[in-house]
């Protein structure tokens, strides 16, 4: 059997065209992983922009929604004493009594009663609202916020349910009636509408405070997140570079491994004719 | 096993007829090769470079966004701001007409004037001085700095942030001040109907309400300022807006720019590579023609 050897030159070109040959399919091999990881650094990276979008729309949301309910505070507020007061001066003072004409009278008495009412209703409403925004279904995973978003606006409805034969049905089942029950009404009956309107007020505003700790978690949660997408397009940009390096170094290998080729060929016709072995 | 037969190649290659046409092949891939590896050196450099303007596009659309979601929450707290005034001016107004009346002065008095319009206002605005709103700490903005970067210089806005800014510090220290000496009264206290009238008279009363009417004054000032603060904020979020849109308009032109240059260096270095092949190549064909005359003419002569 006759073997071919090769001048040291040739040698060297071999072995240059194997060393980079390989190098390109190391590289290569890199690049598929690293496709890999630059697909799910891609992934993470929505992620995390697709995050802090819900938390800002939780944000907003929830601030639009609790300017809301202080303005709502803010107008039970105003009202909170001052048709007490007036009611009070009606039935102590003669003066003030004959200042006002029984219907203006009345009007003060329905103020007191629709404000309590309505405050109940906002408060129910306000929950109800609540259960439908998206900050609702978010299931943050502190325990405490959670329950806070959970309880929202709820409250307890003891006056109400106590009175609402004797005092609020009139509501509901006569409208034209109102007038005559409101004007049956005890001193003690607006005394405690007084007290629970300002009560309920104050379970309004509690919320409101409520809110605004909710408010400044998921404000914490958003910077902590856009740090997150800050190191994460760190990662990404790394890495897709990493992987241009791979990629063009792969090419530049393989080229070099045809190079190497082509200067043993070339070596074959311009160089000293090899010794073969018989 | 041997996967290429070198000799069998050798043979081939160096046969007399192939000689020149292999020594062109070999010499033309040569070219092509090292042409090849320039393209992918350019390349290489050129597209870490996108890269870094296309990862810089999409850091600058998170803080566009941000500024966008400030800019659109301005008008929003603007409008909050108008329909308190708006509820605290008709209650005043309605406090007013039940002041006139016979015995009005015994309804009407510093509470209903000045306790509950302090605290309507007194909560909208705690957001803008408890945090941190000032363009140079709150939003690490350096209004003078921004501005003068920009092309449409307007000295008389740059005038109105430098104002608003110490302002802003000047109506911060006073709410905090405020909000400091707001205990022990609370807005939501139940007064007892026994003591109502009698409360009112004392002169700890009169103090206190005396208290809320400087307070609530100060609430209507700082109303008045954080109206038009809020219109800056929007104002410079709308600045700012623009000018990272400019910027990432900038980084998307970059990018084009830059693939051009790519495909221009690449056939630059083509062209300067093919005139040094056309030249080696003379060259070297020449040298093997002449070799080969030698050759034959030395086996003439033998």
């Amino acid at each position: 059997m006759r073997r071919g050897k090769l001048n040291q030159k040739a040698i060297l070109y071999i072995v240059f065209a194997a060393i980079f040959t390989l190098l390109s399919y190391f590289l290569d091999q890199q690049v598929i992983q690293k496709e890999d990881t630059i697909r799910d650094r891609e992934a993470e990276t929505e992620r995390i922009f697709r995050k802090i979008g819900n938390e800002s729309g939780n944000y907003n949301g929830l601030a639009f929604f609790n300017d809301r309910v202080l303005h709502l505070s803010n107008h039970f507020n105003y009202f909170s004493t001052i048709n007490y007061k007036i009611l009070l001066q009606i039935e102590n003072n003669e003066k003030v009594k004959n200042s006002f004409n029984p219907k203006s009278i009345y009007n003060f008495k329905y103020q007191m009663f629709s404000d309590f009412i309505s405050l109940r209703e906002s408060l129910q409403g306000l929950h109800y609202q609540i259960s439908l925004m998206p900050v609702f279904y978010t299931g943050y995973e502190n325990k405490e916020i959670k329950s806070k978003i959970n309880n929202l606006y709820k409250f307890e409805d003891k006056f109400f349910e106590e009175n609402k034969e004797r005092l609020f049905n009139v509501l509901f089942e006569d409208q034209g009636n109102i007038y005559d029950k409101l004007n049956n009404f005890t001193k003690d009956d607006w005394k405690n509408i007084y007290k629970e309107t300002i009560l309920l007020n104050k379970t309004l505003f509690s919320y409101y405070n409520s809110a605004e700790e909710i408010l400044d978690y998921i404000e914490k949660k958003k910077e902590k997140l856009e740090l997150d997408l800050e190191k994460s397009i760190e990662i990404h940009k790394r890495q897709k570079i990493l992987k241009n390096y791979f990629i063009l170094s792969s090419i530049l290998f393989q080229i070099l491994g045809l190079l190497a080729f082509l200067f043993l060929f070339k070596s074959f016709i311009k160089g000293k004719p090899m010794k073969v072995k018989i | 096993m041997r996967i290429i037969r070198f000799r069998a190649l050798k043979t081939f290659l160096i046969t007399s007829k192939n000689l020149r046409r292999s020594l062109i092949a070999i010499n033309i891939g040569i070219f092509l090769a090292i042409f090849a590896a320039s393209s992918a050196v350019i390349s290489l450099f050129v597209e870490n470079e996108l890269t870094d303007y296309e990862f810089s596009n999409l850091e600058l659309r998170s803080t566009y966004n941000d500024f966008n979601e400030y800019a659109s929450l301005m008008p929003a707290i603007k409008s909050s701001f108008d329909r308190l005034e708006m509820t605290a001016n008709t209650v005043s107004n309605y406090n007013d007409i039940l002041a006139e009346t016979n015995q009005g002065n015994l309804i009407i008095d510093e509470r209903e004037r000045y306790f509950y319009r302090f605290y309507s206002m007194f909560y909208l605005l705690d957001e803008f001085f408890t945090k941190d709103l000032s363009f140079k700490t709150g939003f690490e903005i350096d209004v003078n700095e921004f501005y003068n970067s920009i092309d449409d210089l307007n000295q008389n806005l740059i005038d109105r942030f430098n104002k608003a800014e110490i302002d802003y510090d000047k109506y911060k220290e006073q709410y905090m001040e405020i909000k400091k000496n707001l205990a022990p009264y609370d807005q939501f206290k139940i007064v007892d109907p026994k003591n109502f009238f009698k409360d009112q008279q004392s002169k700890e009363y009169v103090k206190l309400m005396k208290k809320y009417e400087t307070f609530s004054k100060h609430m209507d000032d700082n109303i008045y300022f954080i109206k038009d603060y809020a219109q800056l904020i929007e104002i410079l979020m709308i600045d700012m807006k623009n000018f990272l849109d400019q910027i990432l308009i900038n980084n998307t032109n970059e990018i084009k720019k830059l693939s051009n240059l790519e495909s221009k260096l690449i056939f630059f270095a083509f062209v300067l590579q093919l005139f040094i092949f056309l030249i080696t190549q003379f060259f070297e064909i020449s040298a093997v023609n002449r070799e080969e005359k030698d050759k034959k003419q030395i086996r003439g002569q033998q």
